[in-house]
Protein backbone atom coordinates (compact mmCIF):
# COMPACT_ATOMS: atom_id res chain seq x y z
CA UNK A 1 0.00 0.00 0.00
CA UNK A 2 2.76 2.47 0.99
CA UNK A 3 4.61 1.62 -2.24
CA UNK A 4 1.72 3.04 -4.18
CA UNK A 5 1.04 5.89 -1.75
CA UNK A 6 4.57 7.31 -2.03
CA UNK A 7 4.22 7.58 -5.81
CA UNK A 8 0.76 9.13 -5.85
CA UNK A 9 1.93 12.75 -5.34
CA UNK A 10 3.70 12.30 -8.69
CA UNK A 11 1.22 10.08 -10.51
CA UNK A 12 -1.95 12.03 -9.67
CA UNK A 13 -0.87 15.44 -11.03
CA UNK A 14 0.84 13.71 -13.97
CA UNK A 15 -2.40 11.95 -14.92
CA UNK A 16 -4.22 15.23 -14.28
CA UNK A 17 -1.87 17.01 -16.70
CA UNK A 18 -2.50 14.39 -19.40
CA UNK A 19 -6.26 14.40 -18.85
CA UNK A 20 -6.52 18.18 -19.13
CA UNK A 21 -4.92 17.93 -22.59
CA UNK A 22 -7.93 15.93 -23.80
CA UNK A 23 -10.31 18.73 -22.79
CA UNK A 24 -8.54 21.72 -24.31
CA UNK A 25 -11.74 23.51 -25.28
CA UNK A 26 -13.70 22.52 -22.17
CA UNK A 27 -12.29 24.75 -19.46
CA UNK A 28 -14.74 23.58 -16.79
CA UNK A 29 -13.47 19.99 -17.23
CA UNK A 30 -9.89 21.20 -16.88
CA UNK A 31 -10.78 23.09 -13.72
CA UNK A 32 -12.50 20.02 -12.28
CA UNK A 33 -9.58 17.75 -13.10
CA UNK A 34 -7.03 20.12 -11.58
CA UNK A 35 -8.95 20.79 -8.37
CA UNK A 36 -9.76 17.08 -7.86
CA UNK A 37 -6.16 16.03 -8.53
CA UNK A 38 -4.70 18.68 -6.22
CA UNK A 39 -7.26 17.81 -3.53
CA UNK A 40 -6.33 14.12 -3.85
CA UNK A 41 -2.62 14.92 -3.57
CA UNK A 42 -3.33 16.84 -0.37
CA UNK A 43 -5.27 13.89 1.10
CA UNK A 44 -2.52 11.43 0.08
CA UNK A 45 0.10 13.72 1.59
CA UNK A 46 -1.71 13.63 4.94
CA UNK A 47 -1.56 9.80 4.89
CA UNK A 48 2.16 10.00 4.07
CA UNK A 49 2.68 12.49 6.89
CA UNK A 50 0.88 10.23 9.35
CA UNK A 51 2.81 7.15 8.20
CA UNK A 52 6.23 8.80 8.40
CA UNK A 53 5.60 10.32 11.83
CA UNK A 54 4.38 7.01 13.25
CA UNK A 55 6.59 4.48 11.43
CA UNK A 56 9.66 6.37 10.22
CA UNK A 57 11.45 6.89 6.91
CA UNK A 58 10.04 4.90 4.01
CA UNK A 59 11.66 4.29 0.64
CA UNK A 60 10.78 2.58 -2.62
CA UNK A 61 13.11 1.37 -5.36
CA UNK A 62 11.81 1.45 -8.90
CA UNK A 63 13.23 -0.02 -12.08
CA UNK A 64 14.10 -3.55 -11.01
CA UNK A 65 17.33 -2.78 -9.11
CA UNK A 66 18.12 -2.31 -5.47
CA UNK A 67 19.65 0.93 -4.22
CA UNK A 68 21.98 2.52 -5.18
CA UNK A 69 21.24 1.38 -8.75
CA UNK A 70 17.45 1.67 -8.84
CA UNK A 71 15.41 4.85 -8.97
CA UNK A 72 14.89 5.72 -5.32
CA UNK A 73 11.96 7.57 -3.83
CA UNK A 74 12.16 8.37 -0.13
CA UNK A 75 9.69 9.98 2.19
CA UNK A 76 11.03 11.22 5.50
CA UNK A 77 9.52 13.79 7.85
CA UNK A 78 10.84 16.80 5.91
CA UNK A 79 9.68 15.55 2.51
CA UNK A 80 6.27 14.54 3.95
CA UNK A 81 5.82 18.03 5.41
CA UNK A 82 6.82 19.63 2.11
CA UNK A 83 4.50 17.40 0.08
CA UNK A 84 1.59 18.26 2.40
CA UNK A 85 2.14 21.99 2.02
CA UNK A 86 2.56 21.57 -1.73
CA UNK A 87 -0.84 19.79 -1.84
CA UNK A 88 -2.47 22.54 0.21
CA UNK A 89 -1.00 25.25 -2.01
CA UNK A 90 -2.04 23.44 -5.21
CA UNK A 91 -5.62 23.16 -3.97
CA UNK A 92 -5.85 26.74 -2.68
CA UNK A 93 -4.36 28.28 -5.77
CA UNK A 94 -6.56 26.16 -8.03
CA UNK A 95 -9.64 27.82 -6.52
CA UNK A 96 -8.08 31.27 -6.86
CA UNK A 97 -7.19 30.53 -10.49
CA UNK A 98 -10.85 29.80 -11.28
CA UNK A 99 -11.71 33.35 -10.26
CA UNK A 100 -8.78 35.16 -11.78
CA UNK A 101 -7.23 33.45 -14.79
CA UNK A 102 -8.57 34.54 -18.16
CA UNK A 103 -10.16 32.07 -20.56
CA UNK A 104 -7.35 32.42 -23.12
CA UNK A 105 -4.72 31.23 -20.68
CA UNK A 106 -6.99 28.41 -19.53
CA UNK A 107 -7.40 27.21 -23.12
CA UNK A 108 -3.68 27.44 -23.74
CA UNK A 109 -2.94 24.78 -21.15
CA UNK A 110 -2.74 26.70 -17.88
CA UNK A 111 -3.96 23.74 -15.80
CA UNK A 112 -1.77 21.27 -17.72
CA UNK A 113 1.27 23.38 -16.99
CA UNK A 114 0.35 23.95 -13.36
CA UNK A 115 -0.15 20.19 -12.88
CA UNK A 116 3.23 19.53 -14.50
CA UNK A 117 4.81 22.12 -12.23
CA UNK A 118 3.49 20.29 -9.18
CA UNK A 119 4.78 16.97 -10.60
CA UNK A 120 8.25 18.56 -10.66
CA UNK A 121 7.87 20.06 -7.18
CA UNK A 122 6.65 16.81 -5.61
CA UNK A 123 9.29 14.81 -7.48
CA UNK A 124 12.00 17.06 -6.05
CA UNK A 125 10.71 16.44 -2.53
CA UNK A 126 10.48 12.66 -2.91
CA UNK A 127 13.55 11.70 -4.91
CA UNK A 128 16.45 9.97 -3.21
CA UNK A 129 18.87 10.48 -6.06
CA UNK A 130 20.77 13.60 -7.13
CA UNK A 131 20.42 13.03 -10.86
CA UNK A 132 16.68 12.54 -10.51
CA UNK A 133 16.59 15.74 -8.46
CA UNK A 134 18.14 17.46 -11.47
CA UNK A 135 15.47 15.94 -13.73
CA UNK A 136 12.63 17.09 -11.44
CA UNK A 137 14.18 20.57 -11.36
CA UNK A 138 14.08 20.61 -15.15
CA UNK A 139 10.43 19.50 -15.16
CA UNK A 140 9.72 22.47 -12.87
CA UNK A 141 11.79 24.83 -14.98
CA UNK A 142 10.10 23.87 -18.26
CA UNK A 143 6.57 24.26 -16.94
CA UNK A 144 7.36 27.40 -14.94
CA UNK A 145 9.00 29.03 -17.97
CA UNK A 146 5.87 28.51 -20.06
CA UNK A 147 3.63 29.61 -17.18
CA UNK A 148 5.56 32.84 -16.69
CA UNK A 149 5.44 33.61 -20.43
CA UNK A 150 1.83 32.47 -20.96
CA UNK A 151 -0.05 35.51 -22.18
CA UNK A 152 2.88 36.84 -24.17
CA UNK A 153 2.99 40.44 -22.98
CA UNK A 154 6.29 42.28 -23.39
CA UNK A 155 6.88 42.48 -19.63
CA UNK A 156 6.17 38.78 -19.25
CA UNK A 157 8.58 37.77 -22.01
CA UNK A 158 11.24 40.06 -20.56
CA UNK A 159 10.74 38.52 -17.12
CA UNK A 160 10.65 35.02 -18.56
CA UNK A 161 13.97 35.47 -20.38
CA UNK A 162 15.67 36.66 -17.17
CA UNK A 163 14.06 33.83 -15.23
CA UNK A 164 15.04 31.08 -17.63
CA UNK A 165 18.56 32.39 -18.29
CA UNK A 166 19.56 32.41 -14.62
CA UNK A 167 17.82 29.11 -13.97
CA UNK A 168 19.62 27.50 -16.91
CA UNK A 169 22.93 28.69 -15.45
CA UNK A 170 21.86 27.09 -12.18
CA UNK A 171 21.02 23.86 -14.03
CA UNK A 172 24.43 23.95 -15.70
CA UNK A 173 26.22 24.24 -12.35
CA UNK A 174 23.98 21.52 -10.94
CA UNK A 175 24.68 19.13 -13.82
CA UNK A 176 28.44 19.76 -13.81
CA UNK A 177 28.55 19.27 -10.03
CA UNK A 178 26.55 16.05 -10.34
CA UNK A 179 28.94 14.83 -13.06
CA UNK A 180 32.03 15.61 -11.00
CA UNK A 181 30.51 14.01 -7.92
CA UNK A 182 29.72 10.85 -9.87
CA UNK A 183 33.27 10.83 -11.22
CA UNK A 184 34.70 11.12 -7.68
CA UNK A 185 32.39 8.83 -5.72
CA UNK A 186 30.75 6.62 -8.35
CA UNK A 187 27.18 7.01 -7.15
CA UNK A 188 24.41 9.58 -7.13
CA UNK A 189 22.07 7.89 -4.70
CA UNK A 190 21.92 10.34 -1.80
CA UNK A 191 22.02 7.73 0.96
CA UNK A 192 24.92 5.94 -0.76
CA UNK A 193 26.70 9.29 -1.24
CA UNK A 194 26.29 10.03 2.47
CA UNK A 195 28.16 6.82 3.29
CA UNK A 196 30.84 6.95 0.60
CA UNK A 197 31.72 10.64 0.85
CA UNK A 198 32.76 10.19 4.50
CA UNK A 199 35.35 7.62 3.35
CA UNK A 200 36.77 9.80 0.57
CA UNK A 201 40.44 10.68 0.90
CA UNK A 202 40.31 14.25 -0.41
CA UNK A 203 37.82 16.35 1.59
CA UNK A 204 38.76 19.55 -0.28
CA UNK A 205 37.70 18.07 -3.61
CA UNK A 206 34.35 17.23 -2.06
CA UNK A 207 34.15 20.74 -0.56
CA UNK A 208 34.73 22.27 -3.99
CA UNK A 209 31.81 20.26 -5.37
CA UNK A 210 29.75 21.32 -2.36
CA UNK A 211 30.41 24.97 -3.23
CA UNK A 212 29.18 24.28 -6.77
CA UNK A 213 25.96 22.95 -5.25
CA UNK A 214 25.67 26.15 -3.21
CA UNK A 215 25.83 28.13 -6.47
CA UNK A 216 23.31 25.87 -8.22
CA UNK A 217 20.77 25.77 -5.39
CA UNK A 218 21.59 29.35 -4.40
CA UNK A 219 20.34 30.57 -7.79
CA UNK A 220 17.21 28.39 -7.51
CA UNK A 221 16.43 29.73 -4.06
CA UNK A 222 17.32 33.35 -4.98
CA UNK A 223 20.24 33.67 -2.60
CA UNK A 224 22.67 36.60 -2.72
CA UNK A 225 24.32 37.50 -5.11
CA UNK A 226 22.32 35.60 -7.74
CA UNK A 227 18.83 36.65 -6.66
CA UNK A 228 18.03 39.41 -9.15
CA UNK A 229 16.16 37.15 -11.57
CA UNK A 230 13.39 36.78 -8.96
CA UNK A 231 12.24 40.39 -8.48
CA UNK A 232 12.77 40.90 -12.22
CA UNK A 233 10.35 38.15 -13.16
CA UNK A 234 7.84 37.33 -10.41
CA UNK A 235 5.86 40.54 -10.91
CA UNK A 236 5.09 39.83 -14.56
CA UNK A 237 2.64 36.87 -14.67
CA UNK A 238 -0.91 36.85 -13.21
CA UNK A 239 -1.07 36.90 -9.40
CA UNK A 240 -1.94 33.23 -9.04
CA UNK A 241 1.17 32.14 -10.97
CA UNK A 242 3.34 34.55 -8.97
CA UNK A 243 1.78 33.16 -5.78
CA UNK A 244 2.67 29.55 -6.65
CA UNK A 245 6.18 30.56 -7.69
CA UNK A 246 6.70 32.75 -4.61
CA UNK A 247 5.37 30.13 -2.24
CA UNK A 248 6.85 26.97 -3.65
CA UNK A 249 9.68 27.35 -6.16
CA UNK A 250 12.34 29.09 -4.09
CA UNK A 251 11.54 26.73 -1.22
CA UNK A 252 12.36 23.74 -3.44
CA UNK A 253 15.84 25.27 -3.78
CA UNK A 254 16.09 25.70 0.00
CA UNK A 255 14.80 22.15 0.51
CA UNK A 256 17.48 20.81 -1.86
CA UNK A 257 20.12 22.76 0.01
CA UNK A 258 18.94 21.45 3.39
CA UNK A 259 18.86 17.90 1.99
CA UNK A 260 22.38 17.87 0.53
CA UNK A 261 24.05 19.83 3.34
CA UNK A 262 22.60 17.67 6.12
CA UNK A 263 22.94 14.33 4.35
CA UNK A 264 25.83 14.48 1.88
CA UNK A 265 28.24 17.39 2.37
CA UNK A 266 28.90 17.14 6.07
CA UNK A 267 32.66 16.56 5.94
CA UNK A 268 33.87 20.17 5.99
CA UNK A 269 31.20 22.22 7.79
CA UNK A 270 33.60 25.03 8.76
CA UNK A 271 33.90 26.01 5.10
CA UNK A 272 30.44 25.20 3.74
CA UNK A 273 28.52 26.56 6.72
CA UNK A 274 30.83 29.58 6.85
CA UNK A 275 30.05 30.38 3.22
CA UNK A 276 26.35 29.78 3.81
CA UNK A 277 26.19 32.08 6.84
CA UNK A 278 27.85 34.97 4.97
CA UNK A 279 25.47 34.48 2.03
CA UNK A 280 22.49 34.19 4.40
CA UNK A 281 23.31 37.54 6.02
CA UNK A 282 23.83 39.28 2.69
CA UNK A 283 20.62 37.75 1.29
CA UNK A 284 18.42 38.91 4.16
CA UNK A 285 19.89 42.43 4.15
CA UNK A 286 19.89 43.01 0.38
CA UNK A 287 16.36 41.65 0.08
CA UNK A 288 14.87 43.96 2.68
CA UNK A 289 16.77 47.02 1.35
CA UNK A 290 15.65 46.22 -2.19
CA UNK A 291 12.02 46.06 -1.06
CA UNK A 292 12.25 49.57 0.41
CA UNK A 293 12.88 51.06 -3.03
CA UNK A 294 9.89 49.49 -4.79
CA UNK A 295 6.48 50.82 -5.76
CA UNK A 296 4.80 47.68 -7.14
CA UNK A 297 3.18 45.37 -4.56
CA UNK A 298 4.53 42.24 -6.26
CA UNK A 299 8.06 43.60 -6.52
CA UNK A 300 8.05 44.47 -2.81
CA UNK A 301 6.86 40.97 -2.00
CA UNK A 302 9.47 39.51 -4.37
CA UNK A 303 12.32 41.33 -2.61
CA UNK A 304 10.91 40.15 0.71
CA UNK A 305 11.13 36.56 -0.55
CA UNK A 306 14.85 37.12 -1.08
CA UNK A 307 15.19 38.55 2.41
CA UNK A 308 13.28 35.67 4.02
CA UNK A 309 15.31 33.06 2.13
CA UNK A 310 18.28 34.45 4.07
CA UNK A 311 16.65 33.42 7.35
CA UNK A 312 16.11 29.86 6.13
CA UNK A 313 19.73 29.59 4.96
CA UNK A 314 20.82 31.02 8.32
CA UNK A 315 19.09 28.09 10.04
CA UNK A 316 20.83 25.60 7.77
CA UNK A 317 24.22 27.29 8.25
CA UNK A 318 23.97 27.31 12.05
CA UNK A 319 23.40 23.56 11.68
CA UNK A 320 22.18 22.79 15.22
CA UNK A 321 18.95 20.78 15.60
CA UNK A 322 17.15 23.92 16.88
CA UNK A 323 18.43 26.01 13.96
CA UNK A 324 17.40 23.45 11.36
CA UNK A 325 14.02 23.07 13.10
CA UNK A 326 13.71 26.85 12.86
CA UNK A 327 14.56 26.73 9.15
CA UNK A 328 11.98 23.99 8.51
CA UNK A 329 9.34 25.89 10.51
CA UNK A 330 10.27 29.05 8.61
CA UNK A 331 9.70 27.24 5.31
CA UNK A 332 6.24 26.05 6.44
CA UNK A 333 5.28 29.54 7.64
CA UNK A 334 6.73 31.33 4.64
CA UNK A 335 5.08 29.19 1.95
CA UNK A 336 1.64 29.87 3.46
CA UNK A 337 2.18 33.55 4.23
CA UNK A 338 3.92 34.54 1.02
CA UNK A 339 1.46 32.69 -1.22
CA UNK A 340 -1.37 34.45 0.61
CA UNK A 341 0.21 37.90 0.28
CA UNK A 342 0.51 37.44 -3.48
CA UNK A 343 -3.10 36.24 -3.66
CA UNK A 344 -4.28 39.27 -1.65
CA UNK A 345 -2.16 41.56 -3.85
CA UNK A 346 -3.96 39.96 -6.80
CA UNK A 347 -7.36 40.69 -5.23
CA UNK A 348 -6.36 44.35 -4.75
CA UNK A 349 -5.38 44.46 -8.42
CA UNK A 350 -8.66 42.82 -9.46
CA UNK A 351 -10.63 45.46 -7.54
CA UNK A 352 -8.50 48.57 -8.06
CA UNK A 353 -6.92 47.68 -11.40
CA UNK A 354 -3.31 48.29 -10.31
CA UNK A 355 -0.44 46.93 -8.26
CA UNK A 356 1.23 50.35 -8.03
CA UNK A 357 1.34 51.74 -4.49
CA UNK A 358 1.30 55.36 -5.68
CA UNK A 359 -2.08 54.74 -7.32
CA UNK A 360 -3.61 52.90 -4.37
CA UNK A 361 -5.18 54.06 -1.13
CA UNK A 362 -8.16 53.63 1.15
CA UNK A 363 -8.51 49.91 0.48
CA UNK A 364 -9.15 49.23 4.18
CA UNK A 365 -11.98 51.79 4.34
CA UNK A 366 -13.80 50.20 1.41
CA UNK A 367 -12.90 46.58 2.17
CA UNK A 368 -12.14 45.99 5.86
CA UNK A 369 -12.18 42.19 5.41
CA UNK A 370 -9.51 42.48 2.73
CA UNK A 371 -7.53 44.77 5.05
CA UNK A 372 -7.73 42.18 7.81
CA UNK A 373 -6.80 39.39 5.41
CA UNK A 374 -3.73 41.40 4.40
CA UNK A 375 -2.82 42.28 7.97
CA UNK A 376 -2.60 38.66 9.19
CA UNK A 377 0.09 37.44 6.76
CA UNK A 378 1.84 40.84 6.68
CA UNK A 379 2.26 40.95 10.47
CA UNK A 380 3.26 37.29 10.44
CA UNK A 381 5.91 38.00 7.81
CA UNK A 382 7.25 40.84 9.97
CA UNK A 383 7.48 38.46 12.93
CA UNK A 384 4.88 40.00 15.23
CA UNK A 385 3.99 37.70 18.17
CA UNK A 386 2.17 35.38 18.42
CA UNK A 387 1.90 34.87 14.65
CA UNK A 388 3.82 32.11 12.90
CA UNK A 389 6.64 34.37 11.66
CA UNK A 390 7.49 35.30 15.24
CA UNK A 391 8.06 31.67 16.27
CA UNK A 392 10.10 31.02 13.14
CA UNK A 393 12.38 34.00 13.83
CA UNK A 394 12.44 33.37 17.57
CA UNK A 395 13.76 29.83 17.11
CA UNK A 396 16.42 31.00 14.66
CA UNK A 397 17.53 33.86 16.93
CA UNK A 398 17.62 31.49 19.92
CA UNK A 399 19.69 29.03 17.89
CA UNK A 400 21.97 31.89 16.86
CA UNK A 401 22.55 32.94 20.49
CA UNK A 402 23.15 29.33 21.53
CA UNK A 403 25.75 29.00 18.76
CA UNK A 404 27.25 32.36 19.80
CA UNK A 405 26.85 33.56 16.22
CA UNK A 406 26.39 37.15 17.34
CA UNK A 407 26.78 38.94 14.02
CA UNK A 408 24.25 36.92 11.98
CA UNK A 409 21.82 36.89 14.90
CA UNK A 410 22.07 40.66 15.34
CA UNK A 411 21.69 41.14 11.60
CA UNK A 412 18.60 38.93 11.53
CA UNK A 413 17.02 41.05 14.29
CA UNK A 414 17.93 44.27 12.46
CA UNK A 415 16.41 42.97 9.21
CA UNK A 416 13.29 41.97 11.15
CA UNK A 417 12.87 45.56 12.32
CA UNK A 418 13.36 46.84 8.76
CA UNK A 419 10.73 44.36 7.52
CA UNK A 420 8.32 45.59 10.18
CA UNK A 421 8.69 49.20 9.01
CA UNK A 422 7.93 48.23 5.42
CA UNK B 1 2.52 47.93 1.40
CA UNK B 2 0.33 48.88 4.34
CA UNK B 3 0.08 52.35 2.74
CA UNK B 4 -2.23 51.04 0.03
CA UNK B 5 -4.67 49.87 2.70
CA UNK B 6 -4.56 52.63 5.30
CA UNK B 7 -3.54 55.86 3.61
CA UNK B 8 -6.01 57.91 1.60
CA UNK B 9 -6.07 57.70 -2.15
CA UNK B 10 -3.40 60.06 -3.58
CA UNK B 11 -4.72 63.27 -5.11
CA UNK B 12 -5.41 63.17 -8.81
CA UNK B 13 -5.74 59.39 -8.88
CA UNK B 14 -9.07 58.08 -10.09
CA UNK B 15 -10.77 55.73 -7.59
CA UNK B 16 -11.42 52.59 -9.60
CA UNK B 17 -13.59 49.95 -7.96
CA UNK B 18 -14.54 46.85 -9.90
CA UNK B 19 -15.74 44.75 -6.95
CA UNK B 20 -19.44 45.19 -7.74
CA UNK B 21 -18.87 43.89 -11.24
CA UNK B 22 -17.58 40.55 -9.89
CA UNK B 23 -19.90 37.56 -10.02
CA UNK B 24 -20.62 35.77 -6.72
CA UNK B 25 -18.57 32.76 -7.81
CA UNK B 26 -15.60 34.99 -8.68
CA UNK B 27 -15.76 36.60 -5.24
CA UNK B 28 -15.82 33.15 -3.63
CA UNK B 29 -12.94 31.86 -5.72
CA UNK B 30 -10.82 34.90 -4.88
CA UNK B 31 -11.56 35.10 -1.17
CA UNK B 32 -11.86 31.46 -0.04
CA UNK B 33 -8.17 30.61 -0.65
CA UNK B 34 -7.02 33.87 0.97
CA UNK B 35 -9.24 33.26 4.01
CA UNK B 36 -8.10 29.62 4.23
CA UNK B 37 -4.43 30.56 4.18
CA UNK B 38 -4.99 33.39 6.69
CA UNK B 39 -6.70 30.89 9.02
CA UNK B 40 -3.74 28.50 8.53
CA UNK B 41 -1.39 31.36 9.50
CA UNK B 42 -3.41 32.03 12.66
CA UNK B 43 -3.56 28.32 13.57
CA UNK B 44 0.20 27.88 13.14
CA UNK B 45 0.80 31.04 15.17
CA UNK B 46 -1.62 30.43 18.05
CA UNK B 47 -1.20 26.64 18.23
CA UNK B 48 2.49 26.47 17.40
CA UNK B 49 3.53 23.49 19.49
CA UNK B 50 2.50 20.59 17.19
CA UNK B 51 3.87 22.37 14.12
CA UNK B 52 7.15 23.25 15.79
CA UNK B 53 7.41 19.72 17.21
CA UNK B 54 7.01 18.36 13.68
CA UNK B 55 9.73 20.71 12.43
CA UNK B 56 11.99 19.77 15.37
CA UNK B 57 11.37 16.08 14.77
CA UNK B 58 12.22 16.44 11.08
CA UNK B 59 15.34 18.43 12.03
CA UNK B 60 16.57 15.72 14.38
CA UNK B 61 15.99 13.17 11.59
CA UNK B 62 18.06 15.37 9.26
CA UNK B 63 20.89 15.78 11.75
CA UNK B 64 20.92 12.08 12.60
CA UNK B 65 20.33 10.54 9.19
CA UNK B 66 20.95 6.88 10.04
CA UNK B 67 17.29 5.97 9.51
CA UNK B 68 17.30 7.59 6.07
CA UNK B 69 20.42 5.71 4.99
CA UNK B 70 19.21 2.40 6.45
CA UNK B 71 15.84 2.71 4.78
CA UNK B 72 17.39 3.24 1.35
CA UNK B 73 20.47 1.02 1.45
CA UNK B 74 19.51 -1.75 3.83
CA UNK B 75 15.85 -1.97 2.97
CA UNK B 76 14.74 -1.15 6.53
CA UNK B 77 11.08 -0.14 6.37
CA UNK B 78 11.47 -0.39 2.63
CA UNK B 79 9.01 -0.93 -0.20
CA UNK B 80 9.12 -3.75 -2.71
CA UNK B 81 11.26 -3.45 -5.78
CA UNK B 82 9.25 -2.90 -8.91
CA UNK B 83 10.37 -4.45 -12.18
Amino acid sequence: MMNILILLPLVIPFLGAILTLFFREKVSFQRGIFSVSSGLVFIVSLFLLDHVFTTGVFSVQIGGWKAPFGITFVVDKLSAIMISISGLMAFSTSLYAFGSIDAEREKFGFYTLLSTLFVGINGSFLTGDLFNLYVWFEVMLMSSFVLIALGGTKAQLEGAVKYVTLNLISSLFFLVAVGILYGIVGTLNMADLAVKIKMHQDPWLITTVALMFIIAFGIKSAMFPLFFWLPASYHTPPAVISAVFAGMLTKVGVYAMIRVFTLIFTNNPEVTNGVLIVLAGATMLVGVLGAAAQNDIRRILSFHIVSQIGYMIMGLALASPLAIAGAVFYIIHHIIVKTNLFLIGGIVNEIKGTFALNKLGGVYKSYPLLGLLFLIPALSLAGIPPLSGFWAKFSLVKAGFEAEAWFITGLSLFVSILTLFQ
Amino acid sequence: MERSFWKDLPEGVEDIDKFDTFSTSKKRYLFIPAITLAVCTLIIGFFTAPFFDAAASSASELVNNVDYIKSVLEGVNNGEIYS
